[in-house]
């Protein structure tokens, strides 16, 4: 499988393990890399995270040393910690041409969901991808919607109070 | 024009020469001697170390091709930096250590970068690397300090921002390495941070 069918397929894979609703701008790629970002099904008022993976293509390598940051947009709904988030991976894939270096790393962008309307979660994520050659620092756009699901099935405060 | 063109690259040549049998093979270390150095600039003057004696003397690895470096010239603490501290007597000079072929090697590309940026000091070409080797210079942009006593006192990172443009400070509070080791040497102070780990892009050597 060519690294970029597997990078479309682990899409796929992740798009319908957590139910997203699929937005045209929740992905974006160029020829040294491609970023994904997926929702989970999330219950009004409540607490979730938005998963980012960021894949290097064509002999690049994810640079960890980069402080990734995911920067909300006026476009989503939910509401975020701050007005700028740092990002730390959550688990890294090693080259296959060189495991000293990571080619797939997963971030995760905390949120809470509306107390009514469509979830979205939207902005801007800075990351960087070096080869042997040359760097690059990205801020690419994303936005992606959460099926909403009943009170008591999501995650967080809303799920917690159905408990009581 | 060809004559210049000519001279400048015979003069490189012998530079080249000159610092195969003048410069260390490894790093110098921080609280040392700084490394001599001869290296010509973008019209082919010839920049010496040992003519800066008693000044402080800034280096900064650059490479116009590396986004870190362009972020920090446009947006982060590089903006100014430098003209601000040669208003205070610092020599200021930076070192291209690019080889042929790489990213950020030749004349014009550094002179268009020195416009864009509006840098006010010399860009030296050390295309054989042997000075960035010699500074264990590792990155771009990477910073050196040398007081007046010719000792390298700071080698690391512009800032403590790793994304170059200042806005990811490591600590919440943004740190300016240079001006803070220039501050400790003004005031006859140790310098709080005299290393630091340096980010950016990697210096493009021959190998």
């Amino acid at each position: 499988m060519s690294g970029r069918g597997g990078f479309l397929a682990l899409v796929a894979l992740l798009a319908a393990s957590t139910g997203a609703a699929s937005d045209p701008r929740d992905r974006a790629e160029a020829a040294e890399w491609a970023v994904a970002m997926s929702v989970p099904p999330v219950a009004p008022g409540a607490t979730s995270k938005a998963r980012l993976e960021v894949t290097s293509r064509a002999g690049y390598h994810v640079n960890l040393d980069y402080p990734m940051s995911f920067r909300p947009s006026a476009e989503g709904t939910v509401a975020l910690p701050q007005s700028r988030i740092g990002l730390r991976p959550i688990s890294t894939s090693p080259c296959a041409a060189g495991p000293k270096e990571s080619c797939a790393v997963s971030l995760e962008v905390p949120f809470t969901a509306p107390q009514e309307g469509e979830s979205r979660v939207a902005g801007a994520l800075a990351f960087s991808v070096c080869s042997a050659e040359r760097c690059l620092i990205e801020k690419v756009s994303l936005l992606a919607r959460a099926p909403l699901v009943p009170p008591g099935e999501g995650e967080g405060p809303a799920a917690a109070s159905s408990e009581r | 024009m060809w004559e210049l063109a000519g001279y400048q690259r015979h003069m490189r040549s012998l530079l080249l020469l000159a610092g195969l049998v003048s410069l260390p093979a490894v790093a110098a270390e921080v609280g040392q001697p700084a490394p001599g150095f001869q290296l010509p600039d973008l019209d082919g003057k010839v920049v010496k170390l040992s003519d800066l004696k008693g000044q402080v003397v800034v280096l900064e690895w650059f490479n116009p091709g590396c986004p870190f470096v362009k972020a920090s010239h446009t947006r982060g603490t590089l903006v100014g930096d430098a003209s601000r501290h040669m208003k205070t007597g610092v020599v200021w000079l930076a070192v291209n250590s690019s080889a042929p072929g790489k990213q950020g090697y030749g004349v014009e590309v550094n002179r268009a970068a020195t416009k864009q940026f509006g840098m006010g000091y010399p860009v030296l070409l050390d295309e054989s690397g042997q000075v960035g080797h010699a500074y264990g210079a590792t990155n771009t942009p990477g910073m050196m300090v040398i007081d007046r006593d010719g000792r390298l006192v700071y080698r690391g990172a512009i800032d403590n921002s790793p994304d170059g443009e200042g806005e990811a400070p490591q600590g919440g509070t943004l740190v300016d390495y240079v001006s803070s080791a220039l501050a400790d040497l003004a005031a006859g102070r140790p310098v709080r941070y005299p290393e630091t780990k340096q980010y950016g892009c990697t210096v493009k050597y021959r190998s």
